[in-house]
């Protein structure tokens, strides 16, 4: 079942079907996925998701995966549901710009699965490690960036700091933050509040809240236009941002565009 | 703001920086070319309540420091930054050319060494792109406790040779121990879309050295007829047991060799985490039954 360059902890973690037949039935029950952001449109950007099947990696063996692919809308409506499969150590590239049903920004949620009849994964939950890529059509420009985090179905307190940051020159900067409950939306509140701080140079503060957000919803955040003083604040220094809130999905992501350079990295 | 310099180290001694029991150590790759329009800058700011000492150096692939660049341990203030240009560092001591890695070890002034929420900041950046990414620190890798025990499953998901674009995966072989000596062997294996597979030459990583992998170079034209069948499009994964490397994944412009857009590698062990809440089942309920969600306050009640 495993090869020599197994992962030790991979190897403690996958068990035989028929020793964990329960188990086995409810193997995709505690699956809660990872999470990323998408581009369709906005600002010129298009998004690539790049799914890797990691379980044959970590077994050095052939076992086969699936995934699904779940893209929400910016109120956290499901917009989309891609399914695969992949082969031993093949890997899929699904470009988000074909599918029309999409809007222009949201949340995409990836579950990755062993796809075997004989083993399951043991008593955990599944995320899925995957990388998006952020392009503009017709150019070389991207952006590359890792999965995020994994929404929760839980109610929460959410603290942040994100620091070693800039805004060089003639950029742009675009906050994508999300709301990372999980629970079901029927009659359930905006629930997801976040108050942004800005710390300069010289450690002076400014904050600003921003709209709730509902379940697994999205807002991309214009940051010049919501704190129209922020460019005198930071200038082109080094700063940081604190986010304090209640059930954002971490990690938020800053997404700058320059015409059609851009550039994007997680808080 | 100003930085203080509090001490310069020699090249020979430069490990010395690293005997300093609270530490942490950042890596990032430098590449400089004085003829090509590719410029490498690095910042680091200090979040932390108390004042710390950061030291950034210039380390070549084969783990050799650049002697000819002065290695400075700055004193900064809570809430002052460190600013590295490498290109300029380079053209001052008179380098035509460089790829290597870069090297930010920072420690308390005083006792308390506060390690939440650090962050080095590497841009490269050209005229016509723009490349930041943020690395994590370390405090202890690759040391006489970790060796061994730790392992490095790394796979660069955005492998692309194109006429216009391919793609560079850059390893690190660093340490938190001043008497590292570790050289690492490591077999790069090339993967399209379909799972086919080439193994890359072997190559080893010495002890402070870096492995830069150029797919369409490393792998040579067999690599280019494998992504080939899959639109140029595949991945690299390296399995190694034993020690803990960084690593990092680019897009790079074919025609001169700059960098596009890049970002770290993630662990793909981080698919596993542990349930550790044995109500898990009621968050998987919460989540597909309408109103569930306030079974989450009986929940409560019952840790309380």
């Amino acid at each position: 079942m495993f090869g020599p360059s197994a992962h030790p902890i991979f190897v403690k973690n996958m068990l035989p079907r028929k020793d964990h037949f329960f188990e086995y039935l409810f193997r995709n029950a505690s699956s809660v996925g990872m999470i990323s952001y998408y581009m369709r449109g906005a600002r010129g950007w298009q998004t690539r998701v790049n799914i890797y099947n990691y379980f044959s990696l970590l077994s050095d063996s052939p076992i086969s995966a699936k995934y699904e692919i779940r893209c929400y809308d910016r109120n956290g409506l499901i917009a989309k549901k891609i399914f695969g499969k992949l082969g031993p150590r093949s890997s899929h590239v699904v470009d988000l710009a074909q599918y029309n049903e999409l809007d222009d920004f949201g949340v995409v949620r990836v579950y990755l699965n062993v796809d075997s009849n004989e083993y399951l994964l043991k008593n955990k939950s599944y995320g899925g490690v995957f990388f998006t890529e952020y392009y503009v059509p017709g150019s070389t420009q991207s952006i590359y960036a890792h999965s995020l985090g994994t929404p929760i179905a839980a109610h929460y307190d959410y603290s942040r700091l994100g620091t070693s940051l800039l805004v060089p020159d003639g950029f742009r900067p675009f906050l994508f933050i999300a709301n990372g409950c999980a629970h079901n939306r029927f009659l359930h509140p905006t629930c997801g509040e976040a108050k942004i701080t800005f710390i300069n140079a010289k450690q002076k503060e400014i904050s600003v809240s921003i709209n709730p957000i509902p379940p697994l919803g999205c807002s991309m955040i214009d940051l010049f236009e919501l704190c129209p003083e922020l460019p005198n604040h930071i200038g082109t220094s080094i700063f940081a941002i604190r986010i304090n809130g209640r059930n954002i999905l971490s990690k938020p992501f800053m997404f700058q565009t320059k015409g059609n350079i851009g550039w994007g990295e997680h808080l | 703001m100003m930085i203080e310099i509090l001490k310069t180290t020699t090249a020979k001694d430069w490990r010395e920086l690293l005997a300093f029991p609270k530490k942490g150590i950042f890596s990032s790759f430098v590449l400089f070319d004085a003829q090509k329009d590719q410029r490498n800058t690095f910042y680091y700011q200090n979040e932390s309540s108390k004042n710390e000492i950061v030291t950034p150096l210039l380390l070549n692939t084969h783990g050799a420091v650049v002697e000819e660049v002065p290695i400075h341990s700055l004193l900064v203030a809570p809430g002052g930054s460190v600013c590295f240009k490498a290109n300029e560092a380079l053209e001052l001591a008179k380098k035509s050319e460089f790829i290597g890695t870069i090297m930010f070890i920072v420690r308390p002034e005083n006792e308390t060494f506060d390690t939440g929420a650090k962050d080095l900041l590497s841009v490269w950046e050209t005229t016509k792109s723009y490349c930041q990414i943020g690395m994590a620190m370390f405090v202890n890798v690759n040391t006489p406790e970790t060796v061994g025990k730790k392992s490095y499953f790394m796979y660069s998901p955005n492998v692309e040779i194109s006429d216009t674009s391919s793609s560079r995966t850059v390893v690190i072989n660093s340490s938190t121990d001043d008497k590292y000596n570790d050289s690492i062997e490591c077999l790069p294996i090339l993967e399209n879309e379909l799972g086919e597979t080439l193994s890359g030459p072997s190559t080893i990583i010495p002890p402070f050295g870096s492995l830069v992998i150029d797919a369409d170079e490393y792998f040579g034209a067999e690599g280019i007829k494998l992504l080939e069948k899959t639109n140029g499009r595949g991945t690299i994964s390296i399995s190694h047991k034993g020690h803990i490397l960084s690593s990092m994944f680019f897009k790079i412009d074919k025609k001169n060799r700059t960098i596009v857009s890049g970002s770290h590698t993630q662990p793909p062990i981080g698919v596993i985490f542990p349930v550790v809440d044995r109500f898990a089942w009621i968050k998987w309920m919460v989540q597909y039954i309408p109103l569930a969600y306030l079974l989450t306050g009986i929940r409560r009640y019952f840790r309380a």
